[in-house]
């Protein structure tokens, strides 16, 4: 049954506009994930408005599509200037910059494509395998259940969110406040809205997501001057030799697995799967003497793991319906637009939907490495684009796609209000992507307290009862207490470290 | 003076004002129907959280501040306001004029004044990209996805 759902998935990922979309999807995330400002969240906020008047199933796969390409296209700048272009790209650096420097470039960016495939494919049939249980174990979960696995995403993520977990959980706090905003979807009795009509209907998605992600971090760049860094290596693909390949396959292929497992994880993302992979790799493998100076397996496990994120991060999102990070908070956001509730519903009432954005994934893939063969070259380029024609021509993007929401100055005004309001979150150390899944997340946890107050007649006791609520309370209370623990025990080692001094 | 430079006790105020007028004016929300909750209780309630971690985060401070002084200082004389304050002024005027002069000349003027402000001895290029990125979005959002986008003539 799952094989044939998702057979059928493939022949629709395989027909040429959903190719074409796949493609473009790809070649945007690669080029965004190249640029170093623009990471795979802000690629996919920028193509997020022109997704809106597509069909479902080629808005979907194209902006999943973005992530995937924005994970590899990270590596470039990475491996040829030693600035990655994503944060989870860092990794990368150590001997990817090595390998360029050693004369290997070509080899090094190819190892990195290689081996994106590999940890995004094995990915891929670890969603296929995973999604579905879960799936089937989330149709246990009631409102009370749904609004705790909200706040538990948002907590985790929250605690997780720049360098302060208060912080973070006040900017989640915020985008949650942020949704209110409108008519009360029970009462009708309008809320925040300043007595305007316009904000009746609440913030509409995409001036938020690209206010927040796009335009705060154009602002940022311009306020720090940081107007982006140039790449002009030339570059051209070598392949590795027949024993480099041994070398570096099952790495790519067991980091594929650790990717995965972090994508999964609500606030942990490509980041620690790139990090997490790099140091086990190091760990565990014989004459690691040479990693940070120019190893192979150094480049294949960070880039393997966090081109696994992707695929790993759906499983909750398909799944459950709820997103553990920026990109997927904006692939929900995708789903938002097109009226359809990811979670474990789908799998039953359009079981379409589910399979063939997993086979999508999977197809993006295959693309990936076709076209990070041949647009290695023009993608260096238009990367070395001056910076501020490329802030400029972000401004607009989000500027236009807010207008094609809503048809309205008013969307686009919102974007700029969003975007200065993000930008000061930003300087004052708070962290906008949680306000913007506090925000995405809103309903969903808001309709779910109060489902779940109408079955218990306004007692709270609800929220108490049953092993998988006490879990998910549990898990809240751990994302919360667990910054402060972590940072005493720091504080001890310093101390103690002083002390031996 | 003081506060402003701490920018973890200036946010937390800042928040702290914000949830502050979000609870008074959610207790204001008039509703007699059945609903239990009403629509302002859930809206108090996270603005009240929101209100005690701002609290705490004004009383707290952020201790890492004072360490990372140098840095945070370094930092602040490198910041261009300037240039901000015009990319935020052109970005207003921008969407005060979109409607009226309609989206190509607003657009090419904008992208122009930008590309000149930033560098103006490339006024060539300035030119060439300003037209040429309007076309690509004339292209993409009002051919391609059938937006329609204001224009001088109507």
């Amino acid at each position: 049954m799952i094989i044939q759902q998702f057979i059928a998935g493939l022949g629709v990922a395989f027909s040429p506009l959903n190719l074409l979309a796949i493609a473009a999807g790809v070649t945007w995330g690669i080029i965004g994930g190249a640029i170093p400002g623009i990471n795979g969240s802000i690629a996919m906020a920028l193509m997020l408005p022109l997704t809106y008047g597509m069909d479902l199933m080629r808005s979907l796969p194209m902006l999943a599509a973005v992530y995937v390409g924005a994970e590899y296209g990270g590596s470039i700048p990475a491996i040829l200037i030693k600035t990655p272009g994503t944060s989870a790209a860092a990794a990368t650096v150590l001997d990817g910059y090595e390998m360029h420097r050693q004369g290997h470039g070509g080899k090094a960016l190819f190892v990195s494509l290689f081996s994106g495939f590999t940890g995004g494919f094995v990915s891929v049939l670890l969603l296929v395998a995973f999604a579905i249980p879960l799936s089937t174990f989330g149709l246990k979960f009631g409102p009370s259940q749904y609004a705790l696995l909200g706040l538990m995403g948002l907590t985790v993520v929250g605690s997780v969110s720049g360098g302060n977990a208060i912080k973070g959980l006040i900017s989640a706090l915020f985008g949650l406040l942020l949704a209110t905003v409108g008519l009360d979807p029970v009462t009708g009795v309008p809320r925040f809205t300043l007595g305007s009509y316009k904000l009746m209907e609440g913030f509409d998605l995409i001036p938020v997501i690209v206010g927040f992600f796009a335009i705060s971090e154009v602002l940022s760049q311009i306020y720090h001057g940081d107007l982006g860094i140039k790449i002009r290596e030339k570059v051209k693909i070598e392949f590795p030799t027949k024993k480099e390949f041994k070398q570096f396959l099952p790495i790519a292929g067991l980091s594929g697995f650790a990717g995965t497992f972090v994508g999964a994880l609500p606030g942990a993302g490509a980041t620690i799967a790139s990090w997490l992979a790099y140091s086990q790799t190091k760990q565990f493998c014989k004459n690691t003497e040479t990693f940070g100076h120019g190893d192979i397996r150094g480049v294949a496990a960070p880039e393997s793991s966090n081109n696994a994120v992707p695929a790993g991060a759906l499983i909750p999102l398909l799944a459950l319906g709820i997103p553990g990070s920026n990109s997927t908070a904006i692939l929900l956001a995708g789903f938002n637009l097109q009226g359809v509730a990811p979670g474990p519903l789908l799998f039953t009432t359009q079981p379409e939907i589910p399979y063939t954005l997993m086979a999508c994934m999977m197809v993006a893939q295959f693309v990936m490495v076709a076209i990070g063969l041949i647009l290695i070259r023009p993608a260096v380029r238009i990367t070395s684009i001056s910076p501020k024609y490329m802030m400029t021509a972000i401004l607009m993007f989000c500027f236009i796609g807010s207008f094609s929401a809503t048809n309205t100055v008013f969307a686009m005004g919102l974007a700029l209000v969003f975007g200065l309001v993000g930008f000061v979150m930003k300087e004052l150390g708070f962290s906008a992507p949680a306000t913007v899944l506090g925000f995405v997340l809103g309903a969903l946890v808001e309709n779910n307290v109060r489902r779940a107050l109408v079955l218990s007649d306004g007692g709270i006791g609800i929220f108490f009862q049953g092993t998988i609520n006490i879990i998910l309370i549990l898990v809240i209370l751990c994302s919360l207490i667990f910054p402060i623990v972590a940072a005493q025990l720091k504080k001890i080692k310093v101390k103690k470290q002083a002390d031996c001094f | 003076m003081k506060l402003l430079k701490d920018t973890t006790r200036l946010g937390g105020v800042l928040f702290l004002l914000l949830s502050g007028w979000m609870i008074v004016t959610a207790l204001q929300f008039k509703y007699t129907g059945a609903d239990p909750m009403g629509p302002g209780k859930y809206p108090i309630a996270l603005a009240a959280a929101t209100f005690v971690l701002s609290f705490l985060l004004v009383c707290l401070g952020d201790k890492k501040r004072q360490e990372n002084k140098e840095d945070s200082e370094q930092e602040r004389e490198s910041a261009a306001f300037q240039p901000l304050l015009v990319t935020v002024v052109a970005m207003l005027v921008y969407l005060c004029v979109f409607e009226i002069i309609g989206f190509i000349l607003s657009s090419v003027l904008f992208l122009f004044g930008l590309s000149m402000y930033y560098d103006r001895t490339q006024w060539k290029i300035a030119i060439l990209y300003s037209v040429g990125f309007t076309a690509i979005l004339y292209l993409l959002f009002r051919v391609m996805l059938g937006i329609l986008l204001p224009t001088i003539w109507l």
